[in-house]
């Protein structure tokens, strides 16, 4: 018994991303046509090459045929997948597994959601498993309360905790700024972040990602396939998961301070990646920055940063865009906003790009070096969540 | 006038309003471990009859937050923000609750004290109430605050 991983078996030939934004004009079918057929440009391949989808969406429809009716499929698989706020990364774990298994030649996992449809301000809430006595908050207030936490317990002064959070907000905008597909293409700095309503504990308005439609796709071969279709494919060097069993909220143990699923889910995918040291192997990390106290964490959690220490490494820049391990390179949540279905494939896009030597030079980072790229998802709240990661590479041992 | 829980089950209605109110919780009969609110089967050794206790009606607050975009408040225009906060029982289950008080009443390591408020009188005029903590005014409350 063991999770050993898919590395070096599997590659990425193509990938596709619409804006994130309030897609008025645009249907559910419409983003995952558009993401599907600039994934399939960008593979060179059409759609009846394709062997077997993935569909991840969390609200936007319900089985295969939410995919098989706009792209007109015949006699091909489409699996639906919902996995909270790592849907669109689930959906890709799955057709990279498909692939590997030798079941088909070339899968496709498209994520896709259209929120702003809903008439929720905020993501429609999931409807949890529980016995009747969960906890009834906000999401933003249920992350606030990582914040006194991890400031109590590391003896950081909560005022200096506060600007860290918005700097986090701050850096991430700067990043969307620069990138078209982003819906929030504004720079903000801290004080005017700071400024904003406040919303739950410390969080202002800007500390929380808001909500978006959009779509993203992505094409995988086998890996000794991948250069009949392209000269620069991504390896996919690990695949993690992990739901939490929701014992947090029964155990008092449970400080608030870190999210052992993203632990968990990290360690094994530098296990399967051979990764010991990801803050100096990784060029760059896609993380979930639902909330700014969740991407403080999850340095930690990831491994980037020591415990206790992330704040610092925050304020010292090691993950702006040109910092030691710049994180959210395209934006992140806080630029795009949250299309439960999308977001993993969006962030995989950056990757894609920033890897390839691609993305546009006001925010193209140095990824000779390192070539290795991460993402990050997850859902549900401290105390019971999901989590992935992945890790991408350019190189194939 | 009469004063009845919002949800049976949840927490003791005191006769005397001055008497603060306690949870209802249960404690395994194997392995000893408490929990709120009350179940049949033990979280912790899966022992099948936990036996009922109350618990509290003091904690320690662990963390907490300040909401100010209530979620579930919308329907009641009365209430624009609220504290909520997690307490750690000196039975040992964390409760998150609602807190009494404004953003600049709390502090980790405080204690706490369970209290009632009435939401509003029913159809037989009694009074509707919900629990809530709110930090513990006594002389001494934040000694021994440390955490573990």
């Amino acid at each position: 018994m063991g999770s050993h991983g898919i590395k070096d078996r599997v590659a990425i030939i193509g990938m596709g991303c619409t804006p994130f934004r309030e897609h008025w004009d645009r249907s559910t079918d419409d983003l995952a046509i558009d993401a599907v057929a600039e994934a399939t440009a960008s593979a060179g391949v059409s759609v009846p090459d394709i062997d077997a989808w993935w569909l991840g969406t969390a609200q936007s429809g319900m089985s295969g045929i939410t995919l098989a009716a706009p792209l007109k499929l015949e006699g091909k698989p489409v699996t639906r997948v919902e996995n909270y706020c790592a849907t669109g990364s689930e959906a890709l774990r799955q057709a990279c597994y498909a692939v590997a298994s030798g079941a088909y030649d070339v899968a496709a996992a498209v994520g896709v959601e259209k929120v702003k449809d809903s008439g929720y301000q905020g993501l429609n809430a999931f409807p949890i498993p529980n016995d009747g006595t969960n906890r009834t908050l906000t999401a933003a207030a249920m992350f606030s309360l990582v914040a006194p936490a991890y400031a109590e317990k590391y003896g950081v002064d909560p005022t200096e905790l506060r600007r860290t959070l918005a700097r986090i907000a701050s850096k991430n905008h700067a990043n969307g700024a620069h990138n078209p597909r982003a819906q929030f293409r504004r720079e903000m700095d801290v004080d005017a972040i700071c400024r904003m309503p406040e919303v739950a504990g410390m969080l202002s308005v800007f500390d929380c990602a808001g909500v978006a439609d959009g779509g993203a796709a992505a094409i995988v071969v086998r890996a000794e396939d991948a250069h009949r279709y392209t000269d620069s494919p991504l390896y996919v060097k690990a695949l993690s998961f992990v739901a939490g069993n929701g014992s947090g909220l029964l155990d008092p143990d449970y400080d608030y301070t870190h999210f052992p699923e993203c632990e968990w889910a990290a360690r094994d995918a530098y296990a399967q990646a051979g990764i010991t040291d990801p803050r100096r192997e990784l060029a760059m990390a896609e993380v979930h920055d639902c909330f700014t106290p969740t991407e403080l964490v999850l340095m930690e959690d990831l491994g980037f940063s020591e415990r206790g220490h992330a704040w610092e490494d925050c304020e010292a820049g090691v993950f702006d865009l040109h910092g030691d391990l710049p994180v959210n390179t395209d934006g992140g949540l806080k630029s795009f906003g949250h299309p439960v279905g999308a977001s993993g494939l969006r962030m995989l896009f950056e990757c894609w790009l920033q890897l390839r030597g691609e993305a546009p030079e006001d925010r193209r980072i140095d990824t000779a070096a390192r070539g290795l790229a991460l993402t990050h998802n997850l859902g549900g709240y401290p105390g019971e969540m999901v989590s992935f990661v992945g890790i991408w590479g350019t190189g194939r041992e | 006038m009469a004063r009845v829980a919002i949800e049976e089950g949840y927490f003791t209605v005191p006769d005397d309003p001055a008497e603060a109110p306690r949870l209802l919780g249960s404690r395994c009969g194997a392995c000893g471990e408490h929990f709120f609110p009350r179940r049949q089967v033990c979280a912790r050794c899966l022992h099948d009859g936990c036996d009922d206790v109350e618990l509290g009606p003091t904690g320690r607050l662990w963390t907490w937050t300040y909401v100010h975009v209530p979620l579930f408040a919308k329907k009641n225009a009365k209430v624009s923000a609220y504290g909520v906060g997690q307490v750690d029982l000196p039975e040992g289950p964390r409760v998150q609750a609602l807190l009494v008080g404004g953003p600049d009443d709390f502090e980790i390591g405080m204690e706490m004290v369970l209290d009632l408020e009435t939401l509003r009188t029913d159809d037989d005029g009694n009074d509707v109430v919900i629990m809530r903590f709110s930090p513990h005014r006594a002389a001494g409350a934040h000694e021994g605050g440390e955490r573990p």
